[in-house]
């Protein structure tokens, strides 16, 4: 059961009514060993079967109790909840779009989840009258201070009501990091930038979630590309998994490629190993909260960035990711391969790195190799993917065949040729069935080539 | 659901208020508009802000309900429609419109979703314009004129 509140008074009662059940049928299971019923000669057992009965029956009722109630009071509080939010959404509306009087300050938590609801859809003026609105009431300062987990008097005022007596400590701070990635105020990116150094993951996380959408509706092109370059500073102290990463990335909107530049063109990040990350990301972090973790090393970050860059379609970083295809780490490898792929492009210095990688131990960088050696020159390609038919990876041979078939004009006539003459009886199998999909065969031909072997 | 305009007491006295950015002057003829939004803040913009051009408005927030409100209407003039809707897509909307009841009313698509083949796809449809969000409410407005006359 998901509960926003509660949870102490739910751990008590279930505690209390478990305990009193198990101390009962612990009592009767006593009294059931033979020779040991006689050290409860006040009670027999009629008596403590009864007795066992009766409290598993009250707690049933207890806790079933306990559920329905707490069921219809959520619905009763998210109900009110959501008509302080629709009432708040309209005054606040009206203040915006028809220059109505403001609410004079205190404003309640409704209030200003409510605009900042409004900050998410409105852009224009309206947008920066928004703005105006989330700075004056202090939701900001607010913010910054609950993510930054201080202890405070007075701010709760200012959070959503349903959550303000439930969520503590970590939820609370989450909770202000999603406010704040949803207000994007720039003065709060110094404080969620800090934020990358916490000791918990979920709160560097939402930390980055919200700088990234801050970075993307920073007023001027200076601005953003001063918060790229401090953001591209501290992001190792993020050590954040490659999709988490990725995701970031792609909420950085224009400012993206900005990002991604600067990341890829970094000497120190691509040259580092796991180490020597591990050490100089500690050295940062020690100013932080956390001296002491395990880091992923810059894998995760290169691979998120080489993956945005495909996802993007950056082509202007096309050369950069080229360089990747023979890095030491094969995660980033496949990743590289994997944008140049999306991009369609394969620079020149990266031809040799590619047709490396079709004969790559790990197989995953040869199931990337085989779908982009597409953009190989065609008789290179045709020769590499004719022998990559007969890996022993299904996936790479799914990779090869799948590959053949996009190269015009001899792709499908070299594939016919594996289907008939390929050494590799897997290899045939696999040419047949590219060439069945692709409607290149029909199931009489295909059944044909299968019984010849 | 048809959102009407409540006076506020609290908005009773307007001190230090602007002009509104859309003044209730500048009428023009009043057209009948199906707003098919889930979210609530975007529903309340686009009912004030079209409210305030002069335009009568009707909200649906789910699929179910547009539904229902498109099979019994035939009278309107646009219909901004949300793409991601509780109950399913907002396309399903514009199919129905178009494919099964055959009706050329005018659909602004008002989506969180930038992605070209969603914009893409939503003019094949049969769309008449593709606006992302966040949006500006003035421009939404001068879109909505250009196909209600």
């Amino acid at each position: 059961m998901w509960r926003r509140y509660g949870d102490v008074l739910y751990a008590v009662l279930l505690s209390v009514v478990l305990t009193a059940e198990a101390a009962v049928l612990a009592a009767l299971t006593w009294m059931f060993l033979p020779g040991l019923a006689g050290l409860f000669p006040q009670f027999d057992l009629r008596t403590m079967l009864l007795a066992a009965v009766a409290m598993t029956a009250m707690a049933l009722v207890v806790v079933a109790g306990f559920v329905l109630a707490y069921h219809s009071f959520s619905a009763r509080r998210e109900r009110l909840h959501m008509e302080a939010l629709d009432v708040w959404a309209d005054r606040w509306v009206r203040v915006v779009i028809e220059h109505r009087p403001r609410p004079e300050p205190p404003i309640p938590g409704a209030a200003v989840e409510a605009l900042l609801d409004l900050r998410e859809v409105l852009r224009g003026e309206e947008g920066e009258r928004v703005d105006e609105l989330i700075r004056l009431y202090g939701v900001a300062k607010a913010l910054v201070s609950q993510a930054a987990g201080a202890r405070r008097k007075g701010l709760g005022r200012l959070l959503p009501r349903p959550r303000r007596r439930s969520f503590r400590g970590t939820a609370e701070r989450l909770d202000s990091l999603e406010a704040l990635a949803k207000a994007r105020l720039p003065e709060a990116f110094p404080a969620m930038l800090e934020l990358l150094a916490d000791s918990q993951i979920t709160v560097r996380l939402m930390a980055l979630r919200g700088l990234a959408r801050t970075i993307a509706r920073m007023p001027t092109q200076t601005d953003k590309h001063r918060s790229a370059e401090a953001l591209c500073d501290r992001l190792r102290v993020a050590d954040l998994p490659g999709g988490a990463i990725e995701e970031c990335f792609l909420l950085l909107e224009d400012t993206a490629p900005m990002v991604l530049r600067n990341l890829l063109e970094r000497p120190g990040l691509s040259s580092l190993g796991v180490e020597e990350w591990a050490a100089d990301t500690r050295g940062i972090r020690r100013r932080g909260k956390a001296p002491g973790f395990r880091t992923r090393g810059p894998g995760s970050l290169l691979r998120a960035a080489l993956d945005a860059t495909g996802r993007l379609k950056l082509l202007e970083l096309g050369e950069r990711a080229g360089e990747f295809v023979t890095y030491q780490d094969p995660e980033v490898r496949a990743a590289a391969i994997r944008a140049l792929g999306r991009l369609g492009y394969l620079p020149q210095a990266a031809e040799p790195g590619l047709v490396a990688a079709l004969q790559d131990d790990v197989e995953f960088v040869r199931v990337q190799a085989a779908h982009t050696a597409v953009l190989l020159p065609p008789e290179t390609a045709t020769a590499a993917l004719w022998e990559l038919l007969g890996d022993q990876s299904w996936w790479v041979r799914r990779g090869a065949g799948e590959s053949l078939a996009r190269i015009t004009g001899i792709g499908v006539q070299e594939l016919g040729r594996a289907a008939h003459s390929h050494p590799d009886r897997y290899a045939r199998q696999m040419a047949v069935q590219i060439l069945l999909d692709g409607g290149h065969l029909d199931a009489a031909g295909a059944r044909r080539l299968r019984e010849a072997g | 659901m048809t959102h009407s305009l409540k006076e506020d007491p609290t908005f009773a006295d307007n001190k230090g208020g602007r002009e509104p950015v859309l003044s209730p002057d500048e009428e023009p003829p009043v057209s009948r508009i199906l707003v098919i939004e889930d979210d609530l803040a975007v529903g309340k913009v686009l009912t004030v802000t079209l409210q305030l051009a002069g335009h009568e408005v009707r909200l649906a927030r789910d699929l179910y309900s547009a539904r229902d409100v498109l099979q019994q209407h035939d009278d309107f003039d646009a219909v901004v429609l949300d793409v991601n809707l509780p109950d399913g897509s907002g396309f399903d909307i514009l199919r129905l419109l178009r494919q099964d009841l055959g009706r050329e009313t005018p659909v602004l698509v008002l989506s969180a979703l930038k992605q070209e083949e969603n914009v893409i796809r939503a003019l094949e449809l049969g769309a008449n314009d593709y606006v992302t969000k966040p949006f500006g409410p003035r421009e939404l407005l001068a879109r909505i004129r250009k196909w209600t006359g």
